[in-house]
């Protein structure tokens, strides 16, 4: 059974999109349980720099399994201002705990109202990923 | 078009995650590559080969055929022996490597990879022209072949099979009950490897997993031989690489005719495939750049990260001037990762 939390937004990509906190337009990003399953067995997390820009739908990490490289897109636009080293050293909890201890960045987000608009639902990527399966 | 399935398919299509593989629809992981890797390292694990090819040759004439056919001595190979062997081209390039199944001094079954088929059949065919009272035939239609590899292998084998084969030394095969069965594999682990009908293999298949193996992809199929440095035909070894390159010297018997012949002996090697191993948690894979330290540069052929030592694990070609212990760099994307030219296995078997 695949977890989508309920209080999460998701892009078509397989990210999630966490609002910490609206005001400070403070968000946490990482990768669904769709998407761990489908690349198995995480053994490299490369994250962006504290303090680099990721941009809506652009590149901003990468996950890499046995099998290959993946992109991982950023779900917002702002200035990354943490990264969770605990996936670097442990690549598995992605896997184990995608959104919990798996998160992968934190970003201080530039477009927080416009961009959160153009993000799925949990229903929505609820339907996406059982239409893809 | 899509890809061919083995008669095991049924067993575990919508429970491995497939994919496909020159042309086969095979089992990548069925749970984690690791999981699976590290079940046949310390426990025992069954893997469904059946896309390998299998030809079946026969005939009073059959040995001296394949031993024209073949780099190995098969004549004189006593009935119930295993042969490793390569097919090579008129200039010594390697065709594919391959084992030997001598059933009886006129019936053999040779197993070869996936990627060669049909090109090796019709090979064998062709050069078995000159001896028209063998038969040679594809063997892989109607039957099966699975290999049940780990410390525990042996014995979750005779408590399904009542077959103790920790009697047979390694490279040894027994028939019974229409089934070959020999104590052989491609992961470095004790095990057996079986060739059988539908039937009988898909009932061995899962009575292996009842009994605590665990079911494998090829994803696990590949850190595991990567691991021991085997090298993986159509990928280390293909028809640009003669024996010599790959250490596989005491494969080739130069007391007999065979095809590649004269051109190995007029070759002087001047490269040889050697392992790769990062300082650190990386992904090594095929067609990245090594430098040395020395300037030398060469491609990784194959790679993969070991789940046992965590850390990337690579095949490539190299001078014979480079020594084991050498320093040298892969660039990864961004990164440059330190890495050492070692010999393989990389772990201790």
């Amino acid at each position: 059974m695949t977890l989508v939390p309920q209080n999460l937004l998701y892009s078509k990509e397989h990210e999630w999109l966490r609002v910490d906190d609206s005001q400070k337009a403070l968000c946490t990003v990482g990768i669904t349980d769709y998407a761990q399953a489908k690349l198995g067995d995480i053994v490299v997390v490369e994250l962006p720099k504290v303090g680099s820009r990721v941009e809506f739908m652009k590149p901003a990490a990468n996950i890499e399994s046995f099998k290959a490289v993946s992109e991982v897109y950023s779900p917002i636009t702002g200035e990354v201002v943490e990264v969770n080293q605990k996936v670097v050293q442990d690549p598995g909890v992605v896997n184990r705990d995608p959104y919990g201890e798996g998160w992968l960045f934190k970003v201080r987000a530039t477009k927080l109202e416009e961009e959160t608009r153009l993000l799925l639902d949990a229903n929505a990527y609820q339907k996406l990923i059982g239409e893809m399966s | 078009m899509s890809a061919k399935t083995t008669p095991l398919y049924p067993l575990y299509k919508g429970k491995a995650r497939t994919f496909n593989f020159e042309g086969w629809e095979m089992p990548l992981w069925f749970t984690s590559i690791e999981d699976e890797h590290m079940a046949v390292r310390t426990n025992a694990g069954v893997f469904d080969i059946s896309h390998m090819t299998r030809t079946r040759i026969e005939g009073r004439e059959a040995p001296l055929f394949l031993d024209y056919a073949l780099t190995a001595k098969i004549s004189g190979l006593k009935a119930g022996r295993l042969a490793y062997t390569y097919v090579l081209n008129e200039n010594g390039g390697i065709i594919d490597d391959g084992i030997v199944f001598s059933l009886s001094e006129d019936s053999f079954v040779f197993v070869t990879n996936a990627c060669t088929h049909p090109k090796l059949f019709l090979t064998l065919k062709q050069r078995a022209k000159r001896f028209p009272s063998v038969r040679v035939e594809q063997d892989s239609e109607n039957n099966a072949m699975i290999a049940l590899q780990g410390p525990n292998s042996l014995k979750i084998l005779k408590q399904k099979l009542s077959l103790d084969m920790s009697q047979k030394r390694k490279f040894e095969l027994v028939t019974t009950d229409s089934l070959i069965v020999s104590r052989s594999g491609y992961t470095g682990e004790d095990g057996v490897e079986i060739i059988g009908n539908k039937e009988r293999t898909s009932e061995l298949f899962q009575a292996f997993i009842e009994a605590g193996a665990k079911p494998c992809g090829l994803g696990a199929r590949d850190t595991l031989r990567l691991e021991m440095g085997y090298p993986l035909g159509c990928v280390d070894i293909n028809e640009s690489v003669n024996p010599y390159e790959v250490g596989g010297e005491r494969f080739v018997d130069f007391t007999k005719d065979f095809v590649g012949k004269s051109a190995l002996l007029g070759i002087k090697p001047t490269r040889r495939l050697r392992g790769v191993i990062s300082d650190t948690q990386v992904v090594l894979r095929s067609g990245y750049e090594v430098t040395l330290e020395s300037g030398v540069t060469t491609r990784l052929t194959s790679g993969t990260l070991s789940p046992i030592l965590k850390r990337g694990i690579a095949l490539a070609f190299f001078p014979l001037s480079v020594k084991a212990g050498e320093r040298g760099r892969v660039k990864i994307r961004a990164q440059e990762v330190l890495v050492s030219v070692v010999d393989p296995p990389f772990i201790k078997k």
